[in-house]
């Protein structure tokens, strides 16, 4: 267990590293990043200082030396328009992006599990059917038409939640289903796939010719060996829900570290969306490592010698 | 007798019909936009903006209305559907073509080819694909070839692990291994013995590569981040709505909607060939 929670722990650093990478490639793609890195209207003189003090008039390793340097020091640059270090711009909102996932997250396997578990042992029924056909609704949707029918509905016609902002418990609920709804479709699916290949093995089989009850065959044996692919597909849907985050929170003007990267786009403030893409992409390689670690308290035949 | 043959033909392919459907629909709108449309999709009426569709008391000819700078949200919609379907169709052409011959590559090669694929599919599993996009767009800037771009450089890698999964399972057979005896070249067997054997799973993972490719570039055109912003498209008509919600609901539900019926269309028929070919393969 030590090695491979070291193993996968290197894993993880490596990959950090990867993309603190691809974020300084990301910057770099397009040629010269001075236009990326210069407030608009700047003088050629200011843009020649800026040059400078950024390093961009050196060669391209050593930029790249230097920003991994910096960056492994938790500096990975100054936002142009707030005139702040961009990572305690984009972690100042993480906790609200945070809690919205969470609840998209809770409100996925509210709707998932339940749906998925019934479709799976009442195969082919009529509820089977219309629960298959919502799954398949749901995985169709985008995001976006998916928030603005629910802001109509609920937001401007019943007047039920408020439509944006993060006051309250309330803020949270259109917000939450509407990136939740995203992904519940597929996980629906998901569940069902999975329980019903459980419910096709042999102990299975073994377990209902002890005469077991029904219920207990569900319970105690099938959902228990559904449930280890289901966490993987948790995990891998964290990361859509974090994507899926950007549209949500534009949408509902949620204050999270998404919408304050879309604005950076608009503003041309770039290193705040560099940021956002590594503070994002590290919560992802942490939720996976914590998903990973999960499957041996789930699975006791799993060791990892 | 003919007619319950076909009957039964319907009857087994039940999903195939709402997808070919619903696709044919699209299709025959990006194909004959220039017909269809009843006004220039970019054609901008100021005393005409915002105005509901025709039915609901909006002004005759604009069946959906119109959009915040009075151009026809039918028209505009019809013309969308050409961009949704070649961004759809190209990229996963793209993304298919590069991550089956990784795939293949690594199946087929193993050791160090095997390696260095499946560490970049790690890699690459690890970021958020809209993310990655995000960040590649705002680099790039908007434009149709750069979300091609985008969308290819972030989809190959379903396919790499599909295809090479086929390959893992299928080079052990007798039929390859006897090939491998009579002395064909690793060429030939990859064309002739390998591929063909390989492809129905990924044509099932194309189709529904398909869809989710056009959900992708809504996202990112609604975003502001798709093609460029004077072209419509199903996005960014929706974006351009987005600030009216209450007043003109029409402006962005209208493409919402056909993106949901398009992509509903390929995941019907992305299932029917998955029931067809392999029901097994999970995507």
């Amino acid at each position: 267990m030590a090695t491979y929670l070291a193993a996968r722990l290197g894993h993880g650093v490596l990959v950090t590293l990867a993309v603190l990478s691809v974020a300084f490639v990301l910057l770099h793609l397009a040629g010269d990043p001075t236009y990326l890195l210069v407030p608009v209207g700047a003088s050629p003189e200011e843009i020649q200082n800026i040059r400078h003090q950024l390093g961009l008039d050196q060669p391209l390793w050593k930029q790249y030396v230097n920003y991994m340097k910096r960056a492994l020091r938790g500096d990975l640059g100054t936002s142009l328009r707030y005139n702040q270090p961009v990572l305690g711009l984009v972690l100042e909102r993480f906790p609200a992006t945070m809690k919205l996932t969470a609840v998209a997250l809770a409100v996925m396997l509210i709707v998932a599990v339940p749906l998925g578990v019934v479709s799976a042992v009442k195969r082919n029924s009529a509820f089977d059917q219309i629960a298959t056909g919502l799954a398949l609704l749901g995985q169709s949707m985008p995001t976006f038409w998916f928030g603005i029918v629910l802001i109509l509905v609920f937001g401007v016609s019943l007047r039920w939640f408020p439509t944006s902002g993060s006051e309250g418990w309330r803020a949270l609920v259109l917000p939450g289903v509407t990136l939740g709804g995203y992904t519940a479709g597929l996980t629906t699916r998901m569940v069902r796939s999975c329980l019903i290949e459980v419910l096709g093995q042999d102990y299975i089989r073994t377990a209902r010719a002890k005469g077991l009850a029904e219920r207990m065959v569900l319970y105690k044996h099938a959902l228990r060996n559904a449930a280890l692919p289901v966490v993987t597909i948790v995990g891998y849907q964290l990361s859509t829900l974090i994507g899926g985050a950007l549209v949500t929170e534009q949408i509902f003007g949620y204050p999270g570290m998404a919408r304050l990267a879309v604005q950076a786009i608009n503003n041309r403030d770039f290193p705040v969306v560099q940021a956002f893409v590594v503070v994002a992409a590290v919560t992802v390689l942490v939720i996976n490592l914590v998903v990973d670690l999960m499957y041996v308290l789930l699975d006791p035949r799993i060791t990892y010698e | 007798m003919k007619v319950t043959k076909l009957r039964k033909v319907i009857a087994r392919n039940k999903k195939a019909i709402p997808g070919l459907v619903l696709l044919s629909i699209v299709m025959v709108a990006a194909v004959f936009a220039p017909l269809l449309a009843p006004h220039d999709p970019n054609e901008q009426n100021t005393s005409l903006r915002l105005r509901p569709p025709a039915a609901l008391g909006g002004p005759d000819g604009f069946v959906l209305g119109t959009d915040p700078l009075g151009r026809d949200v039918l028209s505009r919609v019809i013309y969308g559907a050409r961009v949704s379907l070649l961004v759809g169709l190209v990229s996963v052409a793209i993304a298919g073509v590069v991550g089956v011959v990784l795939g293949v590559i690594a199946g087929y090669y193993g050791r160090v080819a095997d390696a260095i694929v499946m560490r970049l599919v790690d890699f690459q599993m690890a970021i958020p694909f809209l993310l990655l996009a995000l960040g590649v767009m705002a680099v790039l800037g908007p434009s149709l070839r750069n979300v091609i771009i985008v969308l290819a450089l972030t989809g190959w890698v379903v396919y790499a692990r599909v295809a090479r999964a086929q390959v893992l399972a299928i080079k052990q057979k007798e039929f390859v291994q006897s090939a491998v005896a009579a002395g064909a070249s690793d060429l030939r067997i990859l064309v002739r013995y390998i591929l063909p054997n390989i492809l129905p799973p990924l044509v099932v993972v194309a189709t529904v590569e398909v869809g989710r490719t056009i959900l992708a570039e809504a996202s990112l055109s609604f975003l502001g981040l798709g093609v460029e912003p004077s072209t419509p498209t199903w996005g960014s008509i929706a974006a351009d709505g987005r600030d009216y919600v209450s007043l003109a609901w029409w402006v962005s539900t209208v493409p919402g909607f056909a993106i949901l019926l398009t992509v509903l269309g390929t995941n019907f028929l992305g299932d029917w060939l998955r029931e067809k070919f392999d029901p097994t393969l999970r995507i």
